[in-house]
């Protein structure tokens, strides 16, 4: 299979970092617990209790945490276009590099002002990409999240056509894969991924559905990316906690689109005066 | 020459004395006694609460202070939702109303952030029913012609199949059919005019 | 008005002319034969090597996801319904000129439905997973509505082209007798199933024949709105118009037509059928192809209009690459090359020439072609946030393949007439009949053998 000529970098992808310094402090305690606590009950429980596996990033095999209405906040004030939400996304879900699930524009609005926004799936409520799906590949989870089942998927992409936001993309060839998986691909881990098939933003489902934060959030250096439960009413960046409704409310949040009645997710913050249209 | 000993023994006796003659009632200096908050919920006719936080220093209100409320959630591991501050009256008092957007049981407390510390009261749980999320979930648009659509879309599709089927069978099997006298008496006059210039052709050749 | 076009012919002369193309079709037939044949093996060729490669090879990227796959699609299943309007509109208004030329309208149409319809599989990513449509369909997706909408139609073409067709194979049955193989004369016999020709077989014949040219035309609109919708049932600017459902038809029924005029001129000069296709013929469908184009004119007038002087951001950017951008000299050559010049080419009474008309059908069928992708490109590289557009690659590989699908239509028609008459003797016999001034030729006795 050759190599699109355009995209000689597809040779090498970015490898997950291994060491401590591709997990987070969070991360690397968890996996000493998890080591620690395989070494001494081991013996004892033997298979009864399965400590969580680091290097399995689906979580597969553990119960999931109930059920939330999702929701983010990008504070557009504070993101400074450094793109390391891209980076740390395309990287562990071995994404290619012309596949940007979170996706940051730097764009000039009406008044000369430029700014950054990171652009990622909305998970709509009302969401368009699933209504014209043929096959039902697209479908809404138990969380309300916009998941693609790219075993069913046939390619036909009107699915792109119907989302107003850009934020699907198609894998025009055959993926190139990072290191093996404990898992096959699954909607909510889907990588690898199929040539021939849709992806997008997955909202780090299999990370927030078991209490981990999704790595955009984790990555970004100016705590700009908020990750949010609209029924719970709260907000957090993983530093700062906000009162979801309030944040909104007093920053004057925003969401993109709002007239297509799609009802998204996402909420943008903005700051430097611009007025979000470009 | 004031000794070392002596030096230690004339800062220790200030310490003790200078804040008892500088304080004034309300303002903390250090070695101050250690501030207890203690918090209560009023839940009123329209839902909303009623927190009242009160603020003593070993038994003495303390007024002017900002007390701050906030939720404990279980969101990415424990968390503090800030629910907004209050000051305290001349009683101690700092009160806020709190309408609640989420349902079910919320532990509440408050905290004072002083400069010699931190101080929470201790947690209350209020159960919460019938709050409004702010972000209310919305019905689905067209949801009469969501649920007739299906139903309509398929019994036009049935009929047109049925119609094609009916189409073609009725020609096939009309035709195929061995040729009985099918003819009504009385035939009209253009199935005769047909028959008679089919049998006048079929001679003249 | 008489079905045949010069002096009248002896059945047969008529039935020399309808079987000729099954016996003695011509020294060109066969080196035309693999020529055509190795232009849609190349296809097949080049798509098999898109199924090993992936789309990437056909020119797409993921801020042009839609090109000329999805426009041939369009345009493919638009011809076809030159078909339907030859066959049963014309039916239904019993205008008798239709008579010769509306079997091979009607084979056209199936052929490029069908044709129309491997696209909608060739612009797949995983094509091996389209039985799921069937298994699990979601009722409200436009693409499940255009694959009900397709196979109904095609069902409903199919039972249009046989139908009437039975009078034919049972000519064909009595005449070919002992000059085709044994396999032959059995299709032709079960086929015809045992059509006589008496009044009960044909009361049953003409009701149904009757009933399918009147199901077929809402058939027929069903299929290419449903397409239409599957571009207007997305928020995208360019496509969520609410005219593209009458805009589509009246653009099949142009188009259409147009290449009925090229088949009928075509097949007529290579099988000899002059005396029963005249230049009247032309000259009629030429103005009916006449009208629709000032209609399709109307609507792109209108479609460009709302969106230009409304100017929302998202449209007029749309219009304006139409109008003035790197979109303009493909649509303006298309208002000009496509619609003017075949106006004017089908009303002037200088041109009224067939090689003048089939000119001016060529030039719409392929002015059409471009318009289907001036509808789908520009909204498929529009920006939706920013404003940076999308750019597709031209490849060989779609080259090859759009190639390949326009010659596997006169190369399908080819081989269809081997087996089939390329006239519709029975209809012509028919209008005759029904003619005032009389038979101007005798329909067949069961009896005589052609030799």
């Amino acid at each position: 299979m050759t190599v699109p000529p355009d995209r000689a970098d597809l040779a090498e992808l970015p490898q997950v970092a291994d060491s401590a310094g591709g997990m987070s402090r969070r991360q690397a305690l968890l996996s000493l617990a998890a080591a620690g606590t395989a070494l001494a009950a081991g013996p004892l429980v033997g298979t009864l209790v399965r400590a969580s596996d680091p290097a399995d990033p689906t979580h597969a095999g553990e119960e999931p945490l109930p059920p939330r209405r999702w929701a983010m906040v990008i504070d557009l004030r504070r993101c400074d276009g450094c793109k390391k939400c891209t980076e740390a996304c395309q990287a562990k879900h071995y994404l290619p590099p012309g596949q940007e699930w979170i996706k940051v524009y730097t764009l000039r609005d009406r008044t000369g002002v430029e700014f950054n926004i990171p652009r990622l799936c909305m998970h709509c409520e009302d969401a368009p990409c699933v209504r014209v799906c043929p096959v039902t590949a697209t479908f809404v989870d138990r969380d309300g999240l916009v998941l693609v089942d790219q075993d069913k998927c046939i390619g036909c992409r009107l699915c792109m056509a119907a989302c107003p936001y850009e934020a699907r993309y198609f894998n025009w060839t055959e993926p190139k894969t990072g290191p093996s998986l404990p898992t096959k691909a699954t909607p909510e881990f889907p990588s690898p991924q199929q040539r021939g098939t849709v992806g997008k933003c997955v909202l780090c489902v299999h990370n927030i559905k078991h209490g981990e934060l999704p790595y955009c959030v984790e990555a970004c250096t100016m705590d700009a990316i908020y990750i949010g439960d609209l029924d719970a009413d709260v907000a957090t960046n993983g530093t700062e906690t906000v009162r979801l409704s309030t944040f909104l409310s007093e920053n004057n949040a925003i969401r993109l689109k709002e007239e297509l009645n799609t009802r998204p997710r996402v909420w943008y913050i903005p700051g430097h005066g611009e007025d979000l249209l470009w | 020459m004031i000794g070392r000993n002596t030096l230690a023994a004339l800062v220790l006796v200030g310490s003790a004395i200078a804040p008892a003659s500088l304080a004034l009632p309300g303002q903390v200096a250090a070695a101050d006694p250690p501030a207890r908050l203690q918090l209560d919920a009023e839940q009123r006719d329209d839902g909303s609460w009623m927190l009242r936080a009160k603020l003593t220093r070993a038994g003495t209100v303390q007024s002017q202070q900002t007390v701050q409320f906030l939720q404990r959630v279980d969101f990415f591991g424990e968390r503090w939702v800030p629910l907004g501050t209050a000051v305290t009256d001349t009683a101690g008092v700092a009160s806020r109303l709190y309408s609640p957007t989420a349902n079910g049981v919320q532990e509440l407390i408050a905290r004072l952030a002083a400069s010699d510390g931190t101080f929470d009261s201790g947690p209350i749980e209020i159960t919460v029913s019938g709050a409004v999320p702010a972000v209310p979930a919305e019905p689905p648009v067209l949801p009469v012609v969501g649920a007739w659509a299906f139903p309509v879309g398929a019994a036009i599709l049935f009929l047109v199949w049925l119609s094609l089927a009916v189409i073609f069978l009725r020609a096939v099997i009309g035709i195929a059919r061995p040729i009985s006298g099918r003819s009504t008496p009385g035939a009209p006059t253009r199935e005769g005019r047909m028959e008679s210039s089919f049998q006048e052709t079929s001679t003249t050749e | 008005m008489v079905a045949v076009a010069a002096e009248p012919q002896s059945a047969t002369a008529l039935h020399n002319a309808a079987f000729r193309p099954m016996r003695e079709p011509g020294r060109w037939f066969w080196p035309l034969f693999a020529a055509l044949a190795a232009l849609v093996a190349l296809a097949a060729v080049a798509y098999g090597y898109q199924l090993l490669a992936g789309l990437w090879v056909a020119g797409y990227n993921d801020r042009a996801f839609y090109g000329i796959y999805e426009a041939n699609l369009v345009a493919f299943i638009g011809v076809s319904y030159g078909g339907a309007l030859v066959s049963a509109v014309l039916r239904l208004l019993n205008l008798p000129w239709r008579a010769p030329i509306t079997r091979m309208a009607e084979a056209m149409a199936l052929i490029s439905l069908l044709v129309g319809a491997s696209f909608a599989i060739i612009h797949l990513g995983r094509p091996e997973r389209i039985w799921q449509l069937i298994v699990f369909p979601q009722a409200a997706s436009p693409i499940v509505w255009d694959a009900i909408a397709i196979s109904t139609y095609l069902a409903a073409t199919l039972i249009f082209l046989y139908l009437p067709l039975i009078p034919d194979l049972a000519i064909a049955r009595d005449r070919l007798g002992h000059s085709s193989s044994r396999p032959r004369r059995a299709f032709y016999r079960i086929a015809a199933v045992g059509w006589r020709g008496t009044p009960a077989q044909r009361r049953s014949l003409n009701w149904s024949v009757g009933a399918i040219a009147i199901l077929i035309i809402p058939l027929a609109i069903s299929v290419h709105s449903v397409l239409a919708w599957a571009f207007s049932m997305t928020s995208r600017a360019g496509w969520h118009s609410t005219i593209f459902g009458p805009y589509f038809v009246i653009g099949a029924l142009y188009s259409g037509v147009a290449l009925v005029i090229v088949i009928v001129a075509l097949f007529r000069k290579a099988y000899r059928l002059e005396p029963y296709i005249g230049l009247r013929h032309f000259v009629s469908l030429a103005r009916i192809m006449a009208a629709l184009g000032v209609v399709y004119l109307y609507f792109t007038f209108a479609e460009m209009l709302t969106s230009g002087y409304v100017r929302t951001r998202d449209e007029a950017s749309i219009v304006a690459a139409l109008l003035e951008g790197s979109f303009a000299p493909a649509f303006w050559g298309f208002i000009v090359g496509g619609i003017l010049i075949p106006l004017v080419l089908s009303l002037l009474p200088a041109a009224r020439q067939v090689r003048w008309l089939v000119l001016a059908s060529v030039l719409v069928v392929t002015g059409m072609w471009l318009k289907r992708l001036l509808i789908t490109l520009p909204s498929a590289t529009a920006p939706l946030i920013g404003d940076v557009w999308g750019t597709a690659l031209l490849t060989w590989v779609p080259i090859l393949i759009s190639v390949g699908a326009t010659a596997a239509i006169p190369l399908g028609l080819m081989i269809t007439f081997r087996f089939v008459p390329i006239l519709a003797l029975d209809e012509m016999a028919q209008v005759d009949a029904q003619d005032a001034v009389g038979p101007a030729f005798e329909p067949p006795a069961s009896a005589e053998v052609v030799r």
